[in-house]
């Protein structure tokens, strides 16, 4: 049983209502905030560990309320949101939003990725030295990569764009941050990023027309769809 | 009477003016040839021939140059026949006969012409006047046009001239006789303007951007528009033609930006009222097939009320977005009949009592014959909107009443709720498409109910108002008042 605090905001009873249940049966003790002033209230009251947040709210933009959630504790942000606007979704998460998740979403889809949040922010998840999953093992401080346990060799920038996703590893890693980690410039054209994209998936990918490993969030970012092991 | 009775009725004056002018030369002609024989039969010559020049002076200063010469020339002849010795003879004898005669005749002829001249000016001048009156006449018009066929409506003062808006080389709003709109559209064709028929004349209309107009005037200046200076005309055309086209580009620009902002308010309103609902069913259904063992009954049966519930609301969403279709498209004659707002009411009050149990609603019926015009299913939504809104945004447990009364000829159905209330500057927003009020926090809806409520009242006569606070709590009345149909045949 996971013993974490949850925080839905969202101006919907209906959403926390339907999501209240399973949370509960699965050990989190779930808290609703319906709007920005209820749940900076209630963020400064207690520590959450996870943040469901709906970026349509009435008194305020959910977005704005990203560093002020920040800044009170260190729980991991997903933005639950209706909204289709790529943009929104960039801006919450370039703010500080760990993911993002469409509504509408499967229970069993926002249990997992607030699973890969909490992992994220879990004991010794700051000084990372290297990344292990099953198929992908990365050394950050020696830049090797191993697949399936055989070397691949990447360019700096390769290694780079890899190790910032494998730092964020099931969750999605927005163009700017890894045009930040490749080019130290977020307004580099983003077409070289594709093409380094394109690179990695050829050297990592059993099929690089149908990555199974780096997805593509259209129009927000990629994400590395490995579990840690 | 307008400026242009009175411009015409000064015209006509004139015209009728010369025969009378004509007829008082005559009379004074012969008044002064009476008085000079009287004089010169009291011995007294000088005072007949300045009793003459006063006759031609008279004459040529009332009738114009050509009178007063005729008067001058038939003054020296009579002079000379009649008055002159020898009497009635042509004959002169001395030069001491000579030239007062000579003197007479000259001066006779001078005074005519002198006093002609200084008439046919002032004429003139009149004439003038006249002209750039009319023209202001019209340009007055002109510039009260806002749409390119009322320029059209501002010529009928110029007697017979039409213009014609050009817009993609072809001609448009105009109500002209066909020839003149063939005349039109020829001359523009053919990029050839002047003479475009027997007797037509096309002028183009000229600015930056091309030709935007024509104007066609009859080639005879005969008439009224004898005195029209066309050449100016067409100058006041063209700027008001100009402006027209711009009033009506910004006023296409203005509908295309509304219609573009509706478009974006409607699709958010469906992004966030479709996905909503279906977030919150997903997620319910999603728990029940996956932790199932994990819920308690309790648990499973808030899932399956949370399908149903947001289910609902979906349908409601889409029936509200059907709705917005109908509010804009024509009812048919067919569609409308006499109803019974009384039965109307009682089916929308059921159908929202089954929708929101923990609400009491009240009815109250005062107005035995509540006959309306209009159609059933589009009022009964009235209703039901009005009614749901009651409900949402009022508390549980609270008390909604609905009353129907009979107030002046019109029948009058009032919703009041216990909720907190309107803002007095929301009053009139809560009308229009996709708006909530600033307190509709955490409650569900989109902003289209009591605009269709509205749209569809307003379709059959009706009015829809709501007043806050009627209570000092707050609360929220809604008044939807109909004209009485049967009100409408005592009349007939």
């Amino acid at each position: 049983m996971s013993d974490q605090d949850v925080l839905i905001i969202d101006d919907e009873p209906a959403i926390a209502d339907a999501l209240r249940p399973v949370l509960s049966s699965q050990g989190y003790r779930v808290a609703v905030a319906a709007n920005a002033a209820e749940a900076l209230i209630a963020a400064e009251r207690g520590q959450f560990s996870v943040v469901l947040l709906d970026l349509g709210l009435p008194d305020a933009d959910g977005k704005d309320l990203i560093p002020k959630l920040r800044v009170l504790g260190p729980a991991v942000i997903i933005v639950l949101s209706a909204r289709d606007r790529e943009g929104e979704k960039v801006a919450a998460l370039d703010a500080g939003a760990d993911d993002y998740l469409n509504k509408p979403f499967g229970i069993d889809e926002l249990l997992a990725r607030i699973r890969v949040g909490l992992r994220h922010v879990g004991p010794g998840a700051g000084a990372q030295h290297e990344f292990r999953s099953r198929e992908l093992v990365v050394d950050f401080d020696r830049h090797r990569v191993l697949l399936l346990g055989e070397e691949i060799k990447l360019s700096p920038k390769e290694f780079d764009l890899l190790a910032a996703m494998c730092r964020q590893a099931g969750q999605v890693v927005t163009h700017r941050r890894l045009l930040l980690a490749g080019w130290n410039d977020p307004a580099t054209d983003g077409q070289y990023l594709r093409s380094y994209i394109a690179l990695l998936r050829q050297k990592l990918e059993e099929d690089a027309s149908e990555p199974a490993m780096i997805l593509t969030e259209p129009g927000v970012g990629y994400r590395l769809n490995v579990t840690p092991a | 009477m307008g400026p242009a009775d009175d411009h015409n009725q000064r015209r006509d004056r004139r015209r009728t003016d010369r025969v009378p002018v004509g007829l008082a030369a005559m009379l004074l002609f012969a008044l002064a040839t009476g008085l000079s024989y009287l004089a010169q039969d009291f011995n007294r010559p000088i005072s007949a021939a300045i009793l003459y020049l006063l006759g031609v002076l008279l004459i040529g200063a009332l009738a114009g140059l050509r009178w007063g010469l005729g008067a001058a020339i038939l003054a020296s002849i009579i002079y000379n026949f009649f008055l002159s010795e020898p009497v009635l003879q042509f004959s002169l004898t001395s030069a001491d006969e000579y030239i007062p005669l000579i003197a007479f005749n000259l001066s006779a002829v001078l005074s005519g012409a002198l006093a002609g001249r200084l008439n046919d000016r002032a004429r003139a001048a009149e004439r003038a006047t006249d002209r750039l009156n009319l023209l202001l006449e019209v340009s007055h018009k002109l510039q009260e046009a806002v749409r390119p066929d009322q320029l059209g409506d501002a010529l009928t003062d110029t007697g017979g001239a039409e213009v014609f808006g050009v817009a993609e080389n072809m001609i448009f709003a105009t109500t002209a006789a066909p020839r003149w709109q063939v005349a039109a559209q020829d001359a523009l064709r053919d990029g050839r303007f002047g003479a475009v028929a027997d007797d037509l004349v096309a002028v183009p209309l000229r600015t930056d951007r091309g030709i935007v107009g024509i104007l066609v005037h009859p080639s005879e200046a005969g008439g009224r528009s004898g005195s029209i200076d066309w050449s100016a005309l067409a100058m006041l055309l063209t700027i008001a033609m100009e402006r027209c086209l711009l009033f009506r580009e910004r006023a296409e620009k203005q509908a295309l930006i509304r219609s573009e902002e509706f478009k974006t308010a409607l699709l958010s309103s469906v992004s966030h009222d479709l996905r909503t609902p279906l977030a919150a069913i997903t997620a319910a259904a999603t728990s029940l097939l996956s932790y199932e063992n994990g819920l308690s009954p309790d648990d499973r049966r808030a899932m399956l009320g949370i399908i149903r519930q947001q289910s609902e609301r979906l349908n409601r969403f889409t029936s509200n977005l059907l709705n917005l279709g109908r509010l804009q498209s024509e009812v048919g004659p067919g569609e409308i009949e006499k109803i019974d707002l009384a039965d109307i009411l009682g089916a929308a009050i059921a159908a929202v009592r089954a929708q929101a149990p923990d609400h009491a609603i009240e009815k109250r019926i005062a107005a035995p014959d509540a006959i309306i015009r209009g159609n059933p299913v589009m009022i009964e939504q009235i209703f039901v909107n009005v009614l749901e809104n009651a409900v949402r945004y009022s508390p549980s447990g609270s008390m909604i009443r609905v009353a129907l009364r009979e107030a002046d000829d019109r029948l009058v159905v009032s919703v009041s709720d216990e909720g907190r209330g309107i803002a007095e500057a929301d009053l009139e927003r809560v009308f229009d498409r996709f708006y909530r009020a600033p307190a509709a926090d955490a409650v569900q809806g989109q902003g289209l109910g009591l605009s269709i409520a509205r749209g569809f009242a307003e379709r059959f006569g009706g009015t829809i108002t709501a007043a806050s606070p009627v209570h000092e709590n707050g609360g929220t009345r809604v008044d939807i008042a109909f004209p009485s149909a049967g009100a409408e045949e005592a009349l007939a």
